[in-house]
């Protein structure tokens, strides 16, 4: 019963039409009714919580609100907002930011940025610069110079990320136990894995007599594909930059048509799982129940305290997942998918905050490697154990989640040791993947701007065509020249504009990092 | 009294369809039932068919333990409530009035209804106009714009205009002026359709998670679907793993199947108390009675 | 011929006499007026190039521009298409599908099957389409859903029904029938709760057996019903159901699933066009607004109460 990321982003966003912010400019100026005197009185904090109502008054809530009472030595007050989840996130975000009334002091966001310009353009948001070269140590030392690169705005920060992923967080996975009952050897090259598939398919590695495992599976998106796409140095999603310093859409280079070939004859001998092709089936329960050889996945998945992790073990005992570094192509390239380290949420300070340095005090301590495991994981001895770098929850999902432990996450996520979670293995395999991703990060053009006029226009046109051709040509509903008329119609349906619009973001975009690289030494660096 | 051949066997075929039919609506509730009884460890296996897996009441302990859905639960039922009493009151007066030939401007009437079934300004003007009316944040929110829908009015105006004129005329003759016999005759004979009209808008404000989502942020304050919408919303998300991979706390199948369960039960339990007046002949029963 | 006056006199004479009905008119207009008209100025977006920042007031006019932008996407005929049959096969076979049912359910005893098949016969309808598409995948599913699982036992392939155009408008309309025929028979079935009982003694009396009295009282009977239902359908020719097609199609099947709202959803999420979301709204509510007007004049014609 699930469905994937992809579908579900914001269902209502059809009917949704957002909010004015006619009323923005004519608030009320100077301070409102603020309680007591500012800096030493009771501050109350209006903070916009991720996935819906929670536990009222839960334990973190009152635990947070202690730490950030006795740092900030004056009583803090967290009235929460609770967003409506995924689907819904967005309507509600926007109605909230019409008017100055009804802001919460601090914002989280994701995945707005057409919105989130116009709250800069309309003057609502709080450069937060001055404030975090005060208070904010935590956060400068956590976050890279790249990172806050693409929340800079001409010497501004009206935002800072409120999670960035581990700069490579999904690697290549397979079935150790399996390769040992077959005898095979860990494969190295593209050629071999496929090899290992094969025989994971067909040889009934988990020896029960029956025909019941698939070699290969994934989400149903083209990250999940990487172990064949990479090899070949394309990913059909991003604009890669080519020999000659242009820049070109992956999914039109020819090297795609090879990998297309591979996974339509892999598709039909029944190695890739069918389920794949189609948004409908939960990766992570297919992970758990252990019928499938091989999984491009999350490397999180591989802590033995995930749940799914815990499952799989439950399910099947002597079953082990092992990563793999990534595979060689013909000409010996290799890469892991790299994440852009722009972020996916962000957290801005609205203009309704009364005392917007007391907020971002708060956000900072909520950025410390203290009550960043405080708010996530609870207490030591009483939820969780932690002995000899191995963590090990003491309750499960549905108390965690009555206790409110993940209400607060996304106002600056770590990702290093505060994230006790992780075991030594995964620490170090979250290490190695900056490097196995890095050969693709070169080639990858990240943007920065969301003001891409040509791609808004006809980006929605040119990714169905590229997903029916390509799923078709794997499903074996289309044969592989299907390819060739592809690239010719994207070019005609706009693909030509979006990539001579690519091109000249590149070129500007490397023009503004520099003019950042010298912002930041003189503005961050002494503040850290 | 006998029954032909024919009808005999015409009996027999129809209830072997009912049976069938009754199976295969049962089964998605049962393919649930099944979920949500299952051994949370074992879901992660596919192919649940016929019976849960293991067996746990855990899943139900959990969702009743939760304080975020018995708020819910009070919110919704009291949503209901008032909401249907109140909109079926207003889908009746309203179609009464515009069931009457003689009424003059009901043409422009029906239209000025209809419009607003294919016509809508979208969200943010509603939203605009709540906050003005002061109605933000307050149950109020959740009650008064769902009262009226075209849909529902034109239905119970064909059932209005299918009343036999005479019963009408003949309260007239004893004096009585159109509210009196909208209200002691009209009404009356109309269970039926006001049975109908008034399941459809419990249904509609039973099932109702966005008036929340737009007028709501008070956590005790939310519908029951909302909270729901929100439990389901987050593990059809992230299959284990938030935007980015990293692990975040999501219920169980078992208990989202339970949740789901547990919200429809109550809605599901007004139906078979209108069932009386569905049946057959009911109607006529009221004019002789 | 009445002079003017005359008539603007009669007429106001006659509004005295309903004076009442006027008063029971009253809430509902104004309630009406308040909730779904005061808020009608924001279908405007549709004809400006909407931002945020300004407003729906402030936004600058650009005409039919939206409508254009809609008209002219390379799938454009393509999507309207699917729009059209995947409701036109909704109409056609999912309309007469509670009437059936109605009727047959009309045709028990009153008792104890009766009303327990009854109250069966709607669950689905309270299942949301997140949760019921969810199962029928699941049902579905080409490595371990049931119905696979029954053809492997019977020594066949599994089929992967998602991923098969010729399946797939199939797949739509009698998961559409699946969910909402049980509920759809209320309506009727309170319209026949109105029928007189004499009349089916009547029919006994002339010799007709059950199907012949419900295809001659029943039927009759429930016409305006029906009638009506038929005309507010038709509203709905360009609502192909986009929470249906969303959940359950995939790339594999764009060209027969592709409708218009899931085509202004993807645009909208790459680029937040609401302006194009409310054009491709007006434009879907234009059509049906004249298809309605026009069921009416017909059914009105042919001697039938229709909406007015």
């Amino acid at each position: 019963m699930s469905i994937s990321k992809r579908k579900i982003v914001s269902l209502t966003l059809l009917t949704t039409i957002l909010a004015g912010c006619s009323n923005v400019n004519n608030a009320p100026t100077g301070t409102e009714g603020g309680d007591g005197q500012e800096g030493t009185g009771p501050l109350n904090v209006s903070i916009t919580l991720m996935g819906g109502p929670k536990t009222p008054d839960s334990w973190v809530e009152t635990a947070l609100e202690e730490n950030l009472s006795a740092h900030l030595q004056r009583p803090v007050d967290l009235e929460n907002l609770f967003l409506p989840g995924w689907s819904d996130f967005k309507t509600k975000i926007n109605l909230m930011m019409g008017d100055r009334k009804s802001m919460p002091d601090l914002l989280w966001h994701s995945d707005m940025e057409k919105e989130y310009n116009s709250w800069i353009q309309a003057g609502v948001l709080v450069d937060l610069v001055p404030f975090l070269q005060q208070h904010g140590k935590n956060i400068l030392n956590y976050y890279t110079e790249d990172t806050l690169f693409y929340s800079w705005d001409d010497g501004q920060l009206f935002r800072i990320p409120g999670d960035v992923a581990e700069l490579g967080s999904m690697t290549t996975m397979l079935r150790k136990d399996w390769l040992d009952a077959l005898n095979l050897e860990e494969p190295t090259t593209l050629d071999e894995y496929i090899s290992v598939l094969r025989a994971f398919t067909n040889e009934d590695p988990d020896g029960n007599g029956l025909h019941d495992t698939f070699g290969f599976v994934g989400d149903h998106d083209w990250r999940a594909f990487a172990p064949f796409f990479y090899p070949n140095g394309v990913d059909v999603e991003q604009f890669i930059v080519q020999e000659d310093g242009s820049v070109k859409f992956g999914a039109t280079m020819p090297a795609v048509k090879e990998t297309l070939k591979i996974l339509q004859e892999l598709y039909a001998e029944g190695v890739i799982d069918p389920r794949m092709v189609t948004p409908n089936s939960n990766t992570g329960d297919l992970f758990a129940e252990g019928k499938v050889g091989s999984l491009y996945y999350w490397i999180s998945f591989l802590n033995e305290a995930h749940p799914k992790q815990m499952s799989f073990k439950e399910i099947n005992p002597d079953g082990q997942y092992v990563a793999l570094e990534p595979m060689q192509g013909k000409d010996g390239f290799q890469a892991d998918v790299p994440t852009d380290g722009k972020g996916w949420s962000f957290v801005s300070v609205t203009d309704a905050a009364d005392e917007p340095d007391a907020v971002v005090q708060v956000l900072d301590r909520m950025a410390s490697v203290e009550v960043n495991t405080l708010i996530k994981f609870g207490l030591e001895g009483e939820h969780y154990t932690f002995e000899e770098g191995v963590f090990k929850s003491l309750i499960n999902e549905d108390q965690g989640k009555q206790l409110g432990l993940d209400n607060y996450t996304w106002f600056v996520t770590r990702k290093d040791e505060a994230n006790i979670r992780n075991t030594p293995e995964v620490i170090e395999l979250f290490e190695r993947r900056i490097e196995t991703s890095q050969p693709m990060r070169e080639k990858i053009v990240f943007f920065k701007s969301s003001n891409r006029p040509q791609w808004d226009e006809f980006s929605a046109d040119l990714i169905k065509l590229r997903d029916e051709t390509f799923y078709g040509i794997i499903a074996g509903n289309l044969p592989i020249d299907a390819f060739d008329s592809f690239v010719e119609r994207f070019y005609q349906q706009g693909g030509e504009q979006v990539e001579e619009e690519a091109n000249l973001l590149y070129q500007s975009q490397r023009d503004e990092r520099e003019s950042f690289a010298a912002w930041y030494q003189e503005n961050i660096v002494p503040y850290k | 009294m006998g029954m032909s051949r024919g009808d005999r066997l015409f009996s027999f075929f129809n209830h072997l369809v009912m049976i069938i039919l009754a199976i295969a609506m049962i089964y998605p509730f049962w393919y649930l039932i099944m979920a949500s009884l299952s051994d949370p460890k074992l879901t992660a296996l596919g192919g649940l068919y016929l019976w849960p897996r293991g067996f746990s009441w855990d899943a139900y302990i959990t969702v009743l333990r939760d304080q975020s859905f018995w708020s819910g639960f009070r919110v919704s039922i009291l949503v209901t409530i008032a909401g249907t009493a109140i909109g079926t009151f207003l889908t009746a007066t309203t179609a009464y009035a515009i069931s009457k030939r003689r009424l003059q401007g009901r043409m422009v009437v029906s239209f000025y209804i209809l419009f607003t079934m294919l016509f809508s300004g979208g969200l943010v003007p509603s939203y605009l106009l709540i906050k003005e009316l002061g109605m933000l944040n307050t149950l109020w929110a959740l009650i008064i714009p769902g009262t009226l829908s075209a849909f529902n009015i034109f239905v119970m105006r064909s059932f209005f205009v299918g009343l036999p004129e005479e019963v009408e005329e003949a309260a007239k003759i004893d004096g009585a002026n159109d509210l009196m016999v909208f209200f002691r005759v009209v009404l009356p004979l109309s269970k039926a359709v006001l049975a109908t009209i008034g399941l459809f808008m419990a249904v509609m404000y039973w099932n109702d998670f966005f008036s929340t989502i737009l007028y709501i942020n008070d956590k005790d304050k939310w519908q029951l679907q909302a909270v729901l919408r929100n439990l389901i919303d987050q593990a059809v998300q992230s299959s284990g793993a938030g935007p980015n991979g990293d692990q975040i706390h999501v219920s169980a199948f078992t208990v989202r199947a339970a949740s789901i369960l547990l919200a429809t039960l109550p809605i599901l339990l007004v139906y078979p108390f209108l069932q009386k007046h569905f049946v057959k002949g009911a109607m006529i029963g009221s004019i002789k009675g | 011929m009445l002079s003017e006056t005359a008539i603007r006199k009669s007429r106001w004479k006659h509004m005295k006499r309903d004076k009442y009905l006027y008063l029971l008119l009253l809430p509902g207009v104004l309630l009406i007026f308040l909730f779904k008209y005061v808020p009608m100025y924001g279908i405007v977006i549709a004809f400006k190039d909407y931002n945020i920042l300004l407003g729906v007031l402030e936004s600058p006019w650009v005409g039919l521009k939206q409508f254009e932008r809609l008209f002219r996407t390379p799938d454009f005929a393509t999507i309207f298409a699917n729009t059209f049959i995947i409701s036109f096969y909704k109409l056609i076979f999912g309309f007469p599908a509670p009437i059936i049912l109605a009727l047959l359910l009309n045709e028990l005893k009153n008792g104890l099957f009766k009303r327990f098949t009854q109250s069966v016969l709607y669950l689905p309808h309270f299942l949301s389409w997140v949760i019921f598409t969810g199962i029928i995948v699941a049902f579905l599913n080409p490595v371990d859903g049931m119905v696979n699982y029954i053809l492997s036992t019977l020594g066949m392939r599994p089929i992967n029904f998602m991923i098969i155009p010729d399946y797939f408008r199939t797949l739509l309309v009698s998961t559409h029938i699946y969910k909402e025929m049980g509920w759809g028979t209320i309506i009727y079935l309170a319209a026949m709760s109105g029928v007189n009982p004499d009349l089916y003694e009547a029919a006994r009396v002339d010799g007709a057996n059950r199907l012949k009295q419900m295809w001659h009282v029943t039927l009759p009977s429930i016409r305006s019903v029906i009638l009506i239902l038929m005309i507010l359908d038709l509203g709905n020719i360009l609502d192909a159901g986009f929470m249906q097609v969303f959940l359950l199609y995939n790339p594999l099947v764009y060209e027969v699933a592709d409708i218009i709202d899931t085509y202004v959803y993807r645009v909208g999420i790459q680029s937040a066009n609401y302006s194009l979301a409310t054009a491709a709204g007006v434009f879907k509510s234009v059509i049906a607004l004249v298809l309605i007007y026009s069921a009416n004049k017909i059914v009105q014609k042919s001697g039938n109460n229709g909406l007015w």
